[in-house]
């Protein structure tokens, strides 16, 4: 246990996506390192590692989804134009 | 070795990474610079779209814009959770560098027990707040 090396937590790449993207796969990315931090602590380093795999794949779809969107949106500026973007000015994020 | 130090190499350290990353910044940064989010109808959040509700995230793309032009104040008023965020990333590259490159075992708080925790329990609070169509708490939101 002691010279098993402490897996990635992958929490600023949770605020990433929290921050720019997609709240749900970011909140639980955050759960996620809170977890491998807790259960390294706890001397449990299957858990930790189970932990941080968790972590990578809701940061890695967080990701996935923010670069999808952001694709669909600039095809949709090429295609259709800017017209019907007024739509979204000033909306949210 | 300090317990918090998981001894992960900087994402500087990978040429591949980082000539990939400095590219994205680059590119962003310049879309973000030259177009002002609230005018040039760029994607607007989702969920706020649908629901009207506010999440933690909303507001970062302007925030993004005002960080750009230098306006603090602006980036708070947009998203304040936006600059402890930005302090995070660069801390924990920041630390991870030093300890690469410096050969040293610097702890990283990223990696403290309680730490994530803070992190989650002060973006749900900041969700809720900024929810609340009242002074001061209306203030939080974008």
């Amino acid at each position: 246990m002691e010279n098993q090396p402490k897996p990635k937590n992958y929490l600023v790449e949770s605020i990433l996506v929290t921050i720019f993207c997609c709240l749900v796969f970011g909140i639980i990315g955050i759960v996620n390192a809170s977890k491998v931090n807790s259960e390294y602590a706890a001397g449990n380093y299957e858990g930790a590692l189970k932990a941080s795999q968790d972590a990578k794949k809701w940061t890695m779809w967080g990701f996935i989804v923010g670069a999808a969107i952001l694709l669909i949106y600039v095809i949709l500026y090429f295609v259709m134009g800017v017209a019907i973007l007024g739509m979204g000015a000033g909306m949210g994020s | 070795m300090p317990e918090w130090v998981p001894n992960l190499k900087p994402v500087v350290s990978n040429t591949k990474k980082r000539t990939l990353i400095i590219i994205l910044l680059a590119v962003l940064s310049a879309i973000y610079f030259l177009y002002n989010p609230e005018t040039s109808g760029f994607p607007g959040c989702p969920l706020h779209a649908l629901t009207g509700i506010y999440c933690p995230g909303c507001g970062s793309q302007r925030a993004f814009h005002s960080l750009l032009h230098f306006d603090l104040l602006k980036t708070a008023d947009y998203n304040i959770l936006f600059i402890p965020a930005l302090f995070v990333v660069i801390y924990n590259e920041g630390i991870r560098a030093y300890n690469y490159f410096g050969k040293k075992n610097l702890q990283n708080y990223v990696y403290h027990p309680s730490f994530p925790k803070a992190v989650l329990i002060t973006v749900i609070i900041f969700w809720i707040l900024r929810n609340i169509p009242i002074q001061p708490f209306s203030w939080l939101a974008p």
